[in-house]
């Protein structure tokens, strides 16, 4: 499959199978390999990532504070491009979104923030 | 650590500071006396306003009493910002005259408001108007542009 | 039948959620100084909003997808990141600035400080985002903010000189006070054009469904929406410049505005200001509230919407729990809100070249607005803005020193 990476998957949309937006991709893995080219074998979400892309010095502050508080949830998603249904405006994949790292944070907030607070 | 590594960055942030710092002491410190006496000119006229209107129950008293605090407070502040060797020898002693009978035309004003005294209130206005001629007359005396 | 009534409904809309702290009190600086003379600049800032409007507005309507969506995924987290950090500080102080508006209408009213005001304020506008609708935010506070009207009233009283206002609608140099004229001049453009409306209004299109259908709606919306709200903008100055200038007043105060429609209207014109100047500013704050939590959201790709519970999107609702109680401490500090606002819509004005020049890109985009990208004339238009944003931008910091006090 032909696949334009910044056109069809970096900053596009993550959806679920839900059609839960999980995220957006914040950057891809590329499997090098020996006689060929190298191919997209999946891709991240993360704040980490993001930084990454966002220079040196915010990577590595994103790595500080990972480290630091762990109970941030500062993890990564990966998704293999074999799970991928679609790409283009958004991408869909084939899993349900809810127990991976993009949406802890979601879920924590939701059980112990929102949900508090009456009327939500 | 050799200090020669991180002088530099640190010298940049300093130069930066003073980048903003710069604009902000010239914005701060520009006290230009014709400014100031057209701002006191703008409270007497506000002033008159304010008498005027609550004079006729145009405007609630809470607003017009507040709004006489605040205009005091503001000319308070440009008696104190007025220098008088900022201007010319004839009108050093007329400023300073008019901006002190401000303070007091409104002291006046926010006491007839207080008590509903609609006699005061007119009076308190005529006071105001006057001043905003005279004021309006030292500006004009006082030149520039 | 439904159509003219959401047409109708739509310009209503954007009729009543026009004015807001800042363009009021831009256009009572500058009517208060200057008379009519700078009503070109509201022409000019309603131009350019009516533009990106439209545009925004139809970039929805086609791809479903908001502003703040297109920029991050045309141009990538690295440029996106510019307009994201810019649009939420930015907005941050306009926001601030409205809780201050609303604040002060009440203190006007009451005699209570403002600062006594800007939780409770910032709290009703928590209460109505976290119990109310997209509709009941976007339609229900613009259809009560209709009271601005009276602004045209009261100038239509005023009976000014139409030949002199209409020769005002071209730009003239003045003859005195050069740098407050030209501050004044781009303070007005940044509170005509604020980039959080039409990042609010094309995240209103998604939330509202709109499709290619919604297309003419959208135009219409945009043209005579915009063009009325300018009409409110410029009777204000109008007023301004013809109750303050003859006078002598200027605006060192907020609260002097108040003043400005009792010699018309009496009694009555002062309870109408204070009702415009709340409902008006109470409307800004659930918009730019609700604006900021989109941005954020779309760009990070969460959930959002303001029709959904707040409890299905937890990080949405958080964000515009945060930002808009912390936009109320900031006013309940006592910072002057006349300063605040002067100097948010400086720096509105200064921030728009990093939305309006992009917009080129997203506009004339076959793959992503196909057969309803931009013809000859938006180009041209939206060339001409971004110019103007440009020099504003050039412009901004020297003005704010030399003209901002």
């Amino acid at each position: 499959m032909e696949l334009r990476i910044v056109h069809d998957l970096l900053d596009k949309v993550v959806l679920d199978d839900g059609r839960r937006n999980i995220g957006r991709v914040d950057g891809v893995v590329l499997e090098l390999r020996r006689d060929a080219a190298p191919v997209v074998s999946a891709f991240e979400i993360g704040g980490r990532v993001l930084a990454r892309r966002l220079g040196p010095r915010l990577a590595r502050w994103a790595v500080a504070l990972g480290r630091r508080w762990p109970a941030l949830g500062n993890g990564v998603t990966r998704f293999a491009m074999r799970d991928v249904r679609t790409t283009g405006i958004t991408v869909s994949v084939k899993c349900d979104g809810r127990p991976t790292p993009a949406l802890a944070w979601e879920n924590w907030l939701r059980e112990h923030v929102i949900s508090r607070i009456p009327g939500a | 650590m050799p200090n020669g590594g991180d002088r530099s960055p640190r010298t940049k942030r300093r130069r930066w500071v003073g980048w903003i710092a710069l604009p902000l002491l010239i914005a701060c410190g520009g006290n230009d006396p014709a400014a100031q006496i057209q701002r006191a000119g703008s409270w007497a006229a506000t002033t008159r306003e304010l008498a005027i209107e609550r004079q006729v129950r145009g405007i609630g008293r809470a607003y017009t009493s507040d709004m006489l605090d605040a205009g005091q407070r503001e000319v308070q502040k440009i008696a104190r910002s007025l220098k008088p060797s900022d201007l010319p020898e004839t009108l050093q002693a007329r400023v300073p005259a008019a901006v002190g009978r401000l303070d007091s035309v409104i002291a006046s004003t926010r006491s007839a408001v207080r008590r509903g005294d609609a006699v005061a209130l007119g009076a308190a206005a005529a006071d105001a108007n006057a001043l905003g001629d005279t004021l309006r007359a030292l500006r004009a005396a006082l030149g520039g542009k | 039948m439904k159509r003219i009534l959401d047409l109708t409904l739509g310009i209503v809309t954007s009729i009543g959620g026009f004015l807001e702290a800042g363009s009021i009190i831009t256009a009572v600086q500058a009517g208060a100084v200057f008379g009519y003379k700078l009503l070109w600049t509201i022409a000019l800032g309603t131009l350019g909003l009516m533009l990106l409007v439209e545009q925004s507005g139809r970039l929805a309507a086609v791809t479903g997808r908001t502003v703040g969506d297109a920029l991050r995924e045309r141009f990538g987290i690295r440029f996106f990141i510019i307009p994201l950090v810019t649009g939420l500080l930015v907005s941050f102080l306009v926001l601030a600035s409205e809780i201050g508006g609303v604040a002060l209408a009440l203190q006007m009213a009451t005699g209570i400080g403002f600062q006594w005001w800007a939780m409770p304020v910032a709290f009703a506008g928590w209460f109505l985002l976290w119990k109310g609708n997209f509709g009941i935010v976007e339609k229900g506070t613009s259809l009560l903010g209709l009271v601005t009207i009276v602004f045209v009233v009261a100038a239509l009283k005023l009976h000014p000189d139409w030949g002199r206002v209409g020769a005002s609608l071209l730009p003239t140099a003045p003859d005195h006070d050069g740098p407050r004229y030209w501050y004044l001049a781009v303070s007005i453009i940044g509170a005509s054009i604020s980039p959080y409306l039409y990042m609010f209004y094309s995240s209103g299109a998604v939330e509202d469904g709109w499709g290619v259908n919604d297309l003419s709606t959208n135009k219409a919306t945009a043209v005579l929406g915009m063009s009325f709200g300018g009409i409110l903008s410029a009777a204000v100055l109008i007023i301004a410049a013809l109750v303050f200038l003859p006078r002598g007043i200027q605006v060192d105060r907020y609260e002097q505005a108040g003043l400005l429609l009792p010699p018309v209207l009496g009694h009555t014109g002062f309870v109408l200001f204070l009702a415009s100047l709340g409902i008006a500013c109470f409307g800004a704050t659930t918009e730019i509230t609700l604006a900021m939590a989109y941005l954020l959201a779309q760009g990070l790709g969460w959930d959002w919407s303001e029709n959904a519970r707040p409890k299905q999107n937890a990080r949405f609702s958080l964000t515009y729990t945060v930002t808009i109680l912390l936009a109320g401490v900031v006013m309940a500090v006592g910072i002057d809100p006349l300063k605040l606002t002067n100097f948010s819509m400086m720096l509105t004005a200064a921030s728009l070249p990093v939305t309006v020049i992009p917009m080129f890109v997203l506009m004339n985009d076959e793959a992503l607005v196909g057969e309803h990208r931009n013809r000859w004339f938006s180009n041209a238009a939206l060339g001409a803005l971004s110019i103007v944003t440009i020099i504003v931008l050039v412009s901004a910091v020297p003005l704010q020193i030399l003209g901002g006090s």
